[in-house]
C-alpha cells in the first residue's frame, strides 16, 4: 500500500457516527426539497393529467407527451408576460435597492433629528396587510392615470421599509471614521456615499435583489389588480388562466408546465447568486 | 453542475419553442352570413373573467379552440364595425378584487363575472339596472333564456326579484351522477330519474365496501365536503322543505331564521350518515379523481358535472364511459337544486349605456353561447340550445336542472349564509366524517342564535 492510499484509509477511518447521521438527515433534506420539483417535471409531462393531479405522485408520466407544453404556450403568451415579469422585477430592484441603501445610509451615518422616528413610521407601514390598502392604492393610481402603466411597480417601490432597515442596520456596522476621514478629505456626501461606502455593501444588495426578486417575481395580486391589457400582464397572472369552472377546478400539468418554463430565470437567478442566497438568509432572517 | 442545468433548461426552452405551433380551422358562424347591424358609435370596456381571447387548445379535450378575438373579429366588429372593444382578460383567481377595483375607479363597462360577485355589486350600488334597455329594445326577447334562472336568479334579478341586472350566459353544473357498473356489480337497482336522499342514501350504503365482482374498495357516495357554496347543503333544504330563513335579501336585518327546524334536523340527519359513506378526503374536495373515468370506484356523486366523462368522450371519441356515467336531476322534489349563475352585467356609471348594451346583448346571445359552448364547454343558458351535442346528456340533464330552479335564501347571495352557515355545516360534515357529529339540535341551536345575533346587529 502506497503513502496516498493508507492516507485515504485513515480519513475514512475518521469519518465519525456525527458526520453519517448529518449526512443522511440532510440527503433526506434534500430528498424531501428535490420531490415536489420532480413531481412539477413528471406532471408536467403527463396529459392524462390535464384534468385531475395523480395522487399518490408518479415517477414517470402516465401518458408521456409535450402536448402540455403546446397548450401551455398557445393558451397564454408565456415569453411575453416572462419578459414583462423580468421588465417589472429589474426596474423594482434597482428603485427599490437604491432607495433603501440611500435611506439607511441617511438613516445611519447623517444622524439627522428624529431619524428614529423616520425609521419607526417607515417600518410601521410593514404592519397595514396589503389587502388592506389595494383597493385605495388602485384608486390613485386610477386617478393618476397610471393604471396598466408599469411605474404603478415602480413609484411604490421607492418604499421599501424592509430594505431601509436592513441597510441601516448594515451601515451601522461600518465605520464611521470612514465618513469622516473622506469628508475631511474634500469629498462630498454622495461621492462618500457611492465611493466610500457603496463598495462594500455588497452582501446587502446582494441580499435585497433576491428578496426582491423572488417577491416580485412571484407577486400576483397587485400586477392583476393594476394592469388591464393582456399583453402586459406578468407571468404569475398567466399561471393563473389555466382553471375553468369558475377557478374552482385546475389544469394540473398544463399549469406545471407552464410553471416549469416560468422556473427558469428564476434558476438562472439563484445560480449565479446561489452563493449571496445563504448569506441573505443569514443577514434578513427570510427565506422565500 | 451549472452546465448541466443550463443544458437541461436550454431543452426545455427549444420544447417549449417546438411545442408552439399551431393554425386551426376558424369558422366560427357555422357558416351564417353575418351582415352589418348598427353603425352605432362607441367605445366599450369589458372585463371576462377566464374567457381566452387567443386561439389555443382546449385542455380538457385536445381540440383547437378559437379565442374571443378571433370570433369577435368574424362576428361582432361586423355587425357593429364603429363600436370600439376594448377586452380585459382576467383569471378566475381574484377576480372580486379585480373586478370590484374597476367599478369603483369607472374603468369598465361590461362585466363577465360570477354569480355571487355580481349580486353583492348589485346590493352595494355598483351595477346598473338593465330593465329600461330590454324594454326599449325590441330585438331583444327576455323569453329565450331559461326562466327559472332569468327570473329567478340572485344572480341576475334584485334581492326583492322586480329590477334585472343581468344576464344569464352560463350555467353551473351540477346533477346526481351514478356508476352503472357498479350498480349491476353489486346489483342494485339503477337510480330513478329524480333520486331523492333517502333513495340516494339508502342505495349508496349498499355499495360501500368490496365490490363483490371486482373486490376493489367502493364507496357509494361521494360530495364535496367543503364546498364554498355548500350546494349539496341546499339541494339537501330544498329536498327536505326546510327554508332555513323568510323575509328578502333586501331586507337582511329582519330575515327570520329557521335554522333549528325539525326539516333542518332532517338535513343535518341526512349529511351525518352520508358522511360515513365517501372516501376519507371528502372532506377536503378530494378522493373523486377518477368519477367519470375508466378507474372509478363511487357509485353516486352528488352536485356532479360530467366534465371529465365528457371530456374523455370528446378527445377518444369512445361512448363507452358515456353510457357507463348516468345523471339523474338534483335532489329537490322537483328535482331542482342549486343553479349556479355567471352572468353578464353593466356597470352603475357605464360611459356609453347604449353601445354597452349592444355589447351585452351580443355576449349573451345564441350566438356566442353556442361559440362558448363548442370551444370552451360553458353550459348555455337558453330554453332552445339546440347546437348542444346530442351525446352531452350532462349539458341537457343540468338545463332541465336551470329549468325548474329558483332561489331560496339558503344561497351564496345571502351573507350570513356564506360567512357563517357554509363554514359550519362543512365542520359538521368533518367531524361527522370521523364519527364525531356533534349533537344536532344543539348544533343548529347555536346556529340559530348566531343568526339571531347577526341579523340584531345590523339593526
Amino acid at each position: 500500500m502506497n503513502t496516498v492510499d493508507a492516507n485515504l484509509t485513515h480519513r475514512r477511518k475518521k469519518i465519525s457516527l456525527n458526520q453519517w447521521i448529518l449526512t443522511i438527515v440532510l440527503s433526506l433534506g434534500s430528498f424531501v426539497m428535490i420531490v415536489p420539483f420532480l413531481w412539477m417535471l413528471v406532471t408536467s409531462f403527463d396529459w392524462a393529467a390535464r384534468l385531475h393531479i395523480n395522487f399518490p405522485p408518479r415517477l414517470w408520466p402516465e401518458e408521456p407527451s409535450i402536448k402540455t407544453f403546446e397548450v401551455a404556450f398557445t393558451s397564454i403568451k408565456m415569453f411575453r408576460y416572462i419578459s414583462n415579469s423580468i421588465l417589472v422585477s429589474v426596474g423594482v430592484i434597482i428603485v427599490s435597492a437604491l432607495s433603501a441603501l440611500l435611506s439607511g445610509y441617511a438613516l445611519s451615518k447623517l444622524r439627522f433629528k428624529g431619524a428614529n422616528i423616520v425609521l419607526l413610521l417607515a417600518l410601521s407601514t410593514m404592519m397595514i396587510p396589503f389587502e388592506m390598502t389595494m383597493i385605495p392604492q388602485y384608486l390613485l393610481f386610477s386617478k393618476m392615470g397610471l393604471v396598466d402603466n408599469y411605474l404603478a411597480f415602480y413609484l411604490p417601490a421607492l418604499n421599501y421599509a424592509f430594505g431601509t432597515f436592513l441597510a441601516k442596520a448594515f451601515f451601522d456596522q461600518l465605520p464611521t471614521t470612514l465618513r469622516e476621514a473622506a469628508i475631511l478629505d474634500g469629498a462630498k456626501e454622495v461621492s462618500v456615499f457611492g465611493r466610500v461606502y457603496l463598495p462594500l455593501c455588497t452582501p446587502i444588495i446582494a441580499t435585497m435583489v433576491i428578496l426582491l426578486f423572488l417577491g416580485v417575481w412571484n407577486d400576483m395580486l397587485w400586477p392583476l389588480l393594476i394592469l388591464k391589457k393582456a399583453t402586459k400582464y406578468t407571468i404569475q397572472i398567466g399561471l393563473a388562466m389555466f382553471t375553468y369552472n369558475n377557478g374552482i377546478d385546475k389544469q394540473p400539468s398544463i399549469i406545471m408546465a407552464a410553471t416549469t418554463v416560468s422556473l427558469i430565470p428564476v434558476v438562472v437567478v439563484y445560480m449565479f447568486l446561489q452563493r449571496y442566497i445563504i448569506e441573505s438568509i443569514a443577514l434578513s432572517g427570510i427565506k422565500q | 453542475m451549472k452546465k448541466l442545468l443550463l443544458l437541461l433548461m436550454s431543452c426545455m426552452l427549444a420544447l417549449s419553442l417546438a411545442a408552439c405551433s399551431g393554425g386551426s380551422d376558424t369558422d366560427v358562424t357555422g357558416g351564417v352570413e353575418i351582415k352589418k347591424v348598427s353603425d352605432m358609435e362607441g367605445n366599450v370596456r369589458v372585463a371576462l373573467a377566464g374567457w381566452q381571447l387567443d386561439n389555443g387548445i382546449n385542455a380538457q379535450t385536445g381540440n383547437p379552440t378559437i379565442g374571443l378575438n378571433e370570433y369577435l373579429e368574424q362576428t361582432f366588429n361586423k355587425m357593429y364595425p364603429n363600436i370600439k372593444l376594448e377586452l380585459y382578460q382576467i383569471p378566475w383567481e381574484n377576480v372580486k378584487a379585480k373586478q370590484s377595483a374597476m367599478l369603483l375607479s369607472g374603468d369598465v363597462d361590461v362585466l363577465y363575472t360570477g354569480g355571487a360577485f355580481a349580486s353583492q355589486w348589485y346590493q352595494d350600488g355598483l351595477l346598473r339596472d338593465l330593465d329600461d334597455l330590454m324594454k326599449e329594445d325590441t330585438s331583444f326577447d327576455p323569453n329565450i333564456y331559461l326562466a327559472g334562472i332569468m327570473n329567478n336568479s340572485y344572480s341576475t334579478k334584485s334581492p326583492d326579484g322586480t329590477k334585472q341586472f343581468g344576464i344569464p350566459v352560463a350555467l353551473g353544473r351540477r346533477m346526481t351522477i351514478y356508476d352503472k357498473k357498479l350498480f349491476e356489480d353489486w346489483g342494485v337497482e339503477p337510480l330513478t330519474a329524480k333520486a331523492d336522499p333517502a333513495e340516494i342514501l339508502e342505495k349508496a350504503k349498499k355499495m360501500t365496501g368490496k365490490n363483490p365482482k371486482t373486490g376493489e374498495d367502493n364507496y357509494g357516495l361521494y360530495w364535496s365536503g367543503n364546498s364554498l357554496n355548500g350546494s349539496t347543503f341546499v339541494a339537501l333544504t330544498l329536498a327536505f322543505g326546510a327554508k332555513g330563513a323568510e323575509g328578502t335579501l333586501k331586507d337582511v336585518k329582519n330575515i327570520k331564521w329557521h335554522l333549528n327546524t325539525p326539516e333542518m334536523v332532517k338535513v343535518m340527519e341526512w349529511l351525518k350518515e352520508a358522511a360515513k359513506l365517501p372516501p376519507a378526503g371528502f372532506v377536503n374536495a378530494q378522493g373523486a379523481e377518477n368519477f367519470g373515468l375508466e378507474r372509478n370506484n363511487i357509485a353516486i356523486a352528488l352536485d356532479s358535472t360530467g366534465g371529465s366523462t365528457m371530456s374523455e368522450y370528446l378527445s377518444s371519441q369512445n361512448k363507452e364511459l358515456l353510457d357507463r356515467f348516468e345523471p339523474v336531476m338534483n335532489m329537490g322534489p322537483k328535482g331542482e337544486g342549486w343553479v349556479a349563475v355567471d352572468p353578464f352585467v353593466m356597470a352603475k356609471n357605464a360611459k356609453d349605456v347604449k353601445a354597452s348594451w349592444e355589447v351585452l346583448k351580443f355576449l349573451t346571445s345564441p350566438m356566442t353561447q353556442r361559440y362558448m359552448y363548442e370551444n370552451f364547454a360553458l353550459t348555455p343558458t337558453l330554453k332552445n340550445a339546440d347546437f348542444v351535442s346530442p351525446e352531452d346528456k350532462y349539458v341537457k340533464k343540468a338545463l332541465e336542472i336551470a329549468e325548474v330552479g329558483h332561489s331560496e335564501l339558503m344561497d351564496e347571495a345571502n351573507p350570513f349564509y356564506m360567512s357563517d352557515i357554509v363554514p359550519a355545516v362543512n365542520g359538521f360534515i368533518s367531524k361527522a366524517a370521523t364519527g364525531n357529529a356533534p349533537d344536532i339540535q344543539a348544533f343548529l341551536d347555536d346556529l340559530q342564535q348566531r343568526a339571531e345575533k347577526w341579523s340584531a346587529n345590523l339593526k
